[in-house]
């Protein structure tokens, strides 16, 4: 087939975007099990660990730059490298979140949690599969699973406001918690920030396919 | 605004069906481009707009061809006015062997006009009308031959521009031509698109990109896709003009 | 033998033909002006010949070559040029096309005595025209007729499609464009087929000993008349053992009188370029 050179291009910056989405995935998998299990250590290693998604984002960006100005690509094969692009810069944010989980887990290592963490790990759990599905509908082009993405953002949101709710009570209950709620309210930012992430990717999905811009 | 339409066009030469079924339109002040793979028709049909085509003799048309609302096609039309009101520009630069202000002068002096003075004027509003003046302003009498590929293109353009057409066809004016003066033509083009409508046929999809704002994709004697040249090469509606456009054709 | 040594051989080979051919031409022009020089004289050129040709001059031979040749350009130009211009510019490219063109190429072969038994029979017997400029002057241009006719039409076909394409685009006529840009580009052929067509109207001897020729010195002054010509004169002095060296210098007069009008032909034709 004709471009052959070029096609693998293209088809080594999804692959890659895809790659860098799986660790940051990975990352923040691993900073909540952490955080649950007050293990300084692996949030120690999260911590490293974002360095590598940092320099995948550099190397796309630059294989990126190249394809562009070398091959002179259009219609779908540009709305693919600007979408790779963007998504790079929404899965870096995810791994740097996750980072920031990790520090939390470092600073509140010699604490004994006030409650057992429930909220927590559920929105991670959601927040985990939004960003996955987000991801697979960029990879295959997948429209009906990206928007099925953006649906389950509500529920994230609605459990934010239960998290924030209970911890306001703890708080009230006891001011000396103030300290490990602020940090707990802080995590559940970060999972919920997250989670908008996720949600770009997946309109971009819809961008990608359909040609029209109309994403937030 | 519409300057001139293809309606139902069809061509052949001799038993060859060229073009099947053409219908789009040439809108004023626009550039429009014809692109798609070769023997797929561009040529054949922008040679149709100002009658070029009648030169050979297996040719056969059915449909219209209009200009300003009348069909160029008729048989109560001058084609030599026709060609005074389309002018083409071809792909090999053709300059006449002779001085580039005879050049220059060809065109005017055929339909007329013999005054030495006017036809100074004419030279050289039509060499600064085609970005050339500067360069050939003291070599008027010298042998047009002897400038450069893309002066010579560019007096070929100004040789056009000096009967005064409306609509000016350009086919593959690039072609023979290095990217300085590629460059240099089609900045040309993007000025003149304020005072002429233009039709271009190119091979080159990143110039037909740049510069033009309509384009229409041929396929084998058909009209595939015609559309904003923006809507084109962002997201086109064919899958085959994808297919051309992003160059996995074949 | 090697390769290299094979080129060189064969260098040399075609060294010597080149420098063969050359020496032909020179020997014969060279022999004629060494035997013709002592001819020429004032009065050679400008006295009418006395006791047949044994004395006196060949001026009666010079202008009545200059006629019978200048009348079969005359003719012949407008038929061969107008008929390459229709060949060419307004008919297709077909059998009738390649028919007249072999037509053309059969009669530049045809001995130019024939032509002479043509004119005699047609123009001077069944025309009535008579031994006469006439008669000569038109044999001579069916015979030049084929060459001109198909150097120009080479010529004609020689301009490119582009050019004409061009003028067509600009809205010329089909005849603006034939006479603005095929004739001129196209002149030099032209030119070309008529100077070659000349020079043999001028040498000829078969077609116009029956049909314009004469040995008497009148200068003729209608072209009904007959004339002295020098290729006939030439055949005449030699063939009837008049005189050898009056011979060589009418040979020489005329191979001199066809390399002025060359060289004069190329000259104007040099200066127009210039100019343009």
């Amino acid at each position: 087939m004709t471009r052959d050179k070029y096609i693998k291009q293209l088809d080594d910056v999804r692959k890659l975007t895809i790659s860098m989405g799986n660790k940051a995935e990975e990352l923040v998998r691993d900073s909540v099990r952490a955080l649950e299990s007050q293990d300084a250590e692996l949030s120690q290693q999260i911590i490293d660990r974002d360095k590598e998604v940092d320099e995948m984002f550099l190397e796309l960006e630059a294989k990126v730059i190249k394809v562009i100005a070398t091959q002179a690509p259009v219609a779908s094969d540009l709305r693919l490298l600007l979408t790779a692009l963007k998504n790079a810069t929404d899965v870096e944010r995810v791994g740097d979140f996750a980072k920031d989980i990790a520090m939390v887990t470092i600073e509140l290592k010699d604490d004994k949690y006030f409650t057992k963490l429930i909220m927590i790990p559920k929105m991670a759990e959601i927040t985990l599969k939004m960003v996955r599905e987000a991801l697979q509908s960029f990879d295959e082009g997948n429209v009906a699973l990206a928007k099925n993405v953006h649906e389950q953002d509500d529920v994230v949101d609605e459990i934010f406001s239960r998290l924030f709710r209970t911890l306001t009570t703890f708080v009230m209950e006891n001011p000396k918690n103030i300290s490990q709620a602020l940090r707990l309210m802080l995590v559940a930012r970060h999972l919920e920030r997250i989670a908008d992430h996720a949600v770009n990717i997946a309109n971009r999905t819809v961008y990608l396919m359909e040609g029209e811009i109309g994403y937030i | 605004m519409v300057r001139m339409e293809i309606k139902d066009l069809n061509l052949w030469y001799g038993n060859f069906h060229a073009l099947k079924d053409i219908n789009m339109n040439i809108y004023k002040n626009k550039v429009t481009a014809f692109i798609g793979p070769s023997g797929c028709g561009k040529s054949t049909l922008i040679r149709c707009l100002n009658r070029m085509n009648d030169l050979i003799d297996t040719v056969r048309i059915t449909g219209e061809v209009t200009l300003g609302g009348k069909n160029i096609y008729d048989k109560d039309i001058d084609v030599v006015k026709l060609r005074k009101d389309v002018g083409m520009v071809f792909q090999k630069p053709n300059p006449f062997p002779m001085s580039i202000h005879d050049n220059i002068a060809y065109g005017p002096r055929l339909h007329g006009i013999k005054d030495k003075r006017k036809l100074d004027e004419v030279v050289e509003s039509n060499l600064k009308g085609a970005a050339l003046w500067d360069e050939v302003k003291d070599i008027l009498g010298q042998n047009a031959m002897s400038i450069s590929g893309g002066q010579q293109q560019r007096l070929c353009i100004a040789r056009c521009l000096a009967v005064g057409p409306e609509v000016i066809l350009f086919d593959e004016p690039c072609s023979a031509l290095d990217p300085i003066s590629t460059g240099k033509i089609e900045d040309l083009i993007t000025q003149l698109k304020r005072d002429y409508t233009i039709v271009i046929v190119t091979h080159n999809m990143q110039q037909a990109a740049r510069i033009s704002d309509f384009t229409g994709y041929f396929y084998l004697g058909s009209l595939m896709e015609f559309n904003k040249t923006k809507k084109i090469f962002t997201n086109p509606d064919n899958p085959q003009t994808e297919k051309y456009i992003t160059g996995k054709f074949g | 033998m090697d390769r290299h040594t094979k080129d060189k051989a064969m260098k040399g080979v075609l060294w010597g033909f080149a420098l063969l051919t050359i020496a032909v031409l020179t020997i014969i022009i060279g022999f004629i002006v060494i035997k013709g020089a002592p001819a020429i004289s004032w009065e050679f050129l400008t006295e009418n010949p006395l006791r047949s040709g044994r004395e006196g001059g060949i001026f009666p031979a010079i202008v009545g070559t200059i006629y019978l040749a200048g009348l079969a350009v005359l003719v012949a130009t407008p038929i061969g040029v107008g008929g390459a211009l229709y060949l060419t510019e307004f008919t297709k490219e077909g059998r009738v096309t390649k028919l007249i063109r072999f037509g053309a190429d059969t009669l530049n072969g045809v001995p130019s005595i024939i032509f002479g038994l043509f004119g005699f029979s047609f123009l001077v017997y069944y025309l009535g025209f008579g031994v006469s400029i006439l008669s000569g002057g038109l044999t001579l241009a069916f015979m030049i007729l084929p060459t001109i006719f198909r150097t120009s039409e080479e010529a004609i076909r020689a301009v490119p499609r582009w050019d004409k394409e061009g003028s067509y685009a600009l809205g010329a006529t089909k005849l603006q464009t034939i006479w603005k840009v095929v004739i001129p580009q196209s002149i030099s052929g032209i030119v070309t087929g008529i100077i070659l067509g000349l020079g043999r109207a001028a040498g000829e001897t078969a077609p116009i000993i029956f049909t314009a020729a004469i040995l008497n010195p009148i200068m003729p002054d209608s072209i009904m008349q007959p004339t002295m010509a020098l290729s006939a004169h030439l055949y005449t002095l030699t063939s009837e053992g008049i005189s050898m060296e009056n011979a060589f210098g009418t040979a020489l007069v005329l191979i001199v009188m066809i390399l002025v009008f060359n060289f004069a032909v190329s000259f104007i034709r040099r200066r127009k370029a210039i100019r343009r």
